[in-house]
């Protein structure tokens, strides 16, 4: 016997809106129509769907959150102590400001550069042949493009070796309303990139950030995100969908620290042979956060490398789920492969689920994953006890060198030192920006 | 008087509180002055190693009875880190490894975490450079070696000359050495005997244990102690420890039982 399952008070405000919605660009209306009856069909997910068993969205999405008709301005004051208090802001970028959900061409500062374009997704008058904004086969996604009002395109012309990053705000503040943003990156053959994406604000809401990239042959891309939501507020869906091509390389590097909960949803497809992509993530999570992942690296190609370092530690009440897949598809020889999964338990009631996977359909390869939980090895601590460092920087210096190596190949020193630094000054305390 | 150690008494509790706590240390005197190395040896198992862990304030251990002075002050009541402050410094038998925690970084925050509790400034980086770089030159130690994390893929000799650095370093009140010897070749022997003579002095004590008078050798100590059974059996001066490598412990453990 299957009884009706009640729709959560948010996807039923998220079904209503629809019909009185209306956001810039006008040529994005057909897709977005198309994305929102998909949504309908399948609505959102349950803990019984595939992937989402550890994610309690029941519990996170039980009000309704619908999108906000016009972006809510924010306090000059509060704008500019996010701008100027987050982990990134030693990053030498260019940077683009989103404030809940529409471009702020007035808190922004772009940088001229040769064969990079960057144009905020509302403000483009025809659709850019050179983009690609459709959405991924995923409930969330398809919400954020139904909800999209604002993002960042980015094309960065065959060759060009950017030498200014892009720094993008997504900041979000106030209560019960959505907001979404849908930013793409293409880097084009033999080009080279950095993106350094930001959550900041505060408050119950929901945001939902979708990032979606293609790097073209030879080219690379390096990024970079940090949520620094206050702790308490914001429900936050981020994802990041990339398709890397043959000899490219892509450097993704997350420190998720803030809000009530974060869904992580980081797809990436092989296109290509010979292509290589490292994904690591740090977590740091107290009270009663909970942060989700689900990351699939797609081997649809031979010859690809993929590293995948997740890292979460949990104080208090926090609860940390990783659901990691590495699929190497038949034919794809040579395949490289390698998933960590690992909890840090700091607090008796904090809880870890972990499991990553392998799904190969071909022999020539070399894959492997592994899971570890625990707490802290009491033999550090005293170590470092008995040579005077206290209890309580102790503590913080281990959780620094427990996460320590996912920050490790960061190329802009001072951002690895940022987030270097945050880890260990995040157990003293000094926690959300 | 520098360490005075009176009647202590201390059990091991095992994890999750299953079983008997274990009386280890059954009853145990010892006073120590400044400018004074004492040597302690006994037979494995008989409580060497938890002494100095009571004495570094290591979790797990409950003292039941009896008391501990150092310079004057209860020590059984201090946090680990306030011992060291005031100037304890345990050189452990197994030094513990911390991946992603370099040396150098570890050693710096120590030493000017130590200085905090004190009251004293913290050392600027220059000057604490120039204070590791002297010690380690006289040591033997490259600077390579602190920039790797700590203990980590050290060899035991290794290990043990760092935790030599560390003491040379942070310049402590008391110094208990665990086996500083074990694992040591005949000259990297050599050259951690030369740098403990070298923190010999009159303001300074330190409480040698080990199982080899060849230690004892080139730290000549000024008082011998036997330890058996969780409690110092027999207490001599250097001629002790000779006595001692000729007729093994059988015989001073059966003349005290
Ligand atoms: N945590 C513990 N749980 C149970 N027993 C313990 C624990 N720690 C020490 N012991 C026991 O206490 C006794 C003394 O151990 P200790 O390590 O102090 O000896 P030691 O004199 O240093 O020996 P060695 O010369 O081999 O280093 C041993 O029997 C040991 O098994
Ligand atoms: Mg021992």
């Amino acid at each position: 016997m299957t009884r009706p399952i009640r729709k959560l008070p948010a996807e039923e405000a998220w079904r209503e809106a629809f019909a009185a919605f209306h956001a810039a660009p006008e040529w994005l209306r057909a897709a977005r129509e198309e994305a929102f009856a998909r949504f309908e069909k399948t609505g959102l997910p349950t803990p019984r769907t595939e992937n989402w068993r550890w994610s309690e969205i029941h519990r996170h999405l039980n009000a309704p959150y619908p999108p906000l008709a016009q972006p809510e301005t924010v306090d000059e004051a509060v704008l500019k102590q996010l701008m100027e208090g987050h982990l990134l802001t030693a990053a030498d970028a260019s940077v683009l400001v989103f404030v809940n959900g529409r471009v702020s061409l007035e808190h922004s500062r772009l940088m001229e550069e040769d064969g990079v374009e960057i144009v905020p997704l509302a403000d483009v008058p025809l659709p850019p042949e050179w983009a690609d904004l459709s959405p991924a086969n995923d409930a969330i996604d398809l919400l954020n493009l139904a909800y999209a009002t604002d993002g960042a395109l980015v094309r960065v012309r065959a060759g060009v070796e950017a030498s200014i990053p892009l720094l993008v705000l997504n900041i979000s503040t106030g209560d019960g309303h959505s907001v979404a943003l849908r930013h793409f990156v293409r880097v084009e053959e033999g080009a080279s990139f950095t993106f350094y994406e930001a959550q900041l604000g505060g408050g119950d809401h929901v945001a939902n950030v979708s990032t979606r990239a293609i790097v073209h042959e030879n080219a690379a891309l390096t990024r970079v995100q940090v949520n620094q939501k206050k702790d308490e507020g914001t429900i936050h869906f981020g994802r990041l969908g990339a398709e890397v091509h043959a000899h490219s390389r892509l450097h993704d590097t997350a420190l998720l620290t803030g809000g009530r909960y974060h869904r992580q949803n980081t797809y990436v497809d092989f296109a290509g042979e010979h292509a290589e992509i490292v994904t690591n993530s740090a977590y740091l999570l107290r009270s009663r956060q909970h942060a989700d992942t689900r990351l699939r690296v797609n081997h649809a190609k031979a010859h690809c490398t993929s590293r995948e370092i997740f890292k979460c530690v949990m104080d208090d009440h926090a609860r940390g789920a990783f659901q990691g897949l590495i699929h190497v598809a038949p034919g794809a020889s040579g395949t490289d492969g390698r998933m960590g999964a690992h909890g840090l338990l700091l607090g008796e009631a904090a809880e870890f689920d972990s499991k990553p996977e392998l799904e190969i359909f071909h022999d020539d390869v070399a894959c492997a994953h592994g899971s570890t939980v625990g707490a802290l090895d009491e033999e550090q601590l005293f170590y470092l006890r008995a040579r005077g460092v206290t209890a309580r920087r102790a503590r913080a210096m281990l959780v620094a060198a427990y996460v320590g190596e996912v920050f490790d190949d960061i190329a802009d020193e001072r951002v690895r030192q940022a987030l270097t630094d945050y880890a260990e000054r995040w157990l003293a305390g000094e926690g959300a920006a | 008087m520098l360490l005075e150690v009176k009647d202590l008494r201390a059990v091991v509790r095992p994890e999750e509180d299953e079983g008997e706590a274990k009386e280890i240390i059954k009853g145990l005197s010892l006073s120590l002055d400044r400018g004074e190395v004492h040597a302690i040896m006994g037979p494995n198992g008989s409580g060497k190693s938890t002494l100095s862990h009571v004495l570094a304030g290591k979790p797990g251990y409950e003292v039941t009875d009896g008391e501990v002075l150092f310079d004057g002050e209860n020590l059984l009541e201090l946090e680990p880190e306030e011992r060291a402050a005031k100037g304890l410094f345990l050189a452990m038998q197994y030094p513990v490894e911390i991946p992603g925690v370099p040396y150098m970084q570890f050693l710096k925050v120590a030493l000017n975490s130590q200085r905090k509790l004190r009251g004293e400034d913290e050392l600027s980086t220059p000057d604490f450079m120039r204070l590791v770089r002297e010690k380690a030159q006289a040591l033997g130690i490259s600077m390579d070696m602190l920039k790797r994390p700590v203990n980590v893929g050290f060899s035991g000799g290794e290990k043990k000359r760092m935790e030599v650095l560390q003491m040379a370093v942070l310049e402590p009140k008391l110094c208990v050495l665990d086996e500083i010897d074990s694992g040591l070749d005949i000259d990297a022997l050599k050259v951690v005997a030369e740098g403990v003579n070298a923190l010999r002095g009159p303001r300074r004590g330190f409480l040698v244990i080990t199982h080899y008078q060849r230690l004892l050798d080139y730290i000549e100590p000024d008082h011998v102690h036997i330890m058996a059974n969780g409690r110092i059996i027999r207490s001599g001066g250097p001629e002790l420890a000779h006595e001692l490598e000729r007729e093994g412990y059988a015989a001073f453990v059966e003349d005290a039982a």
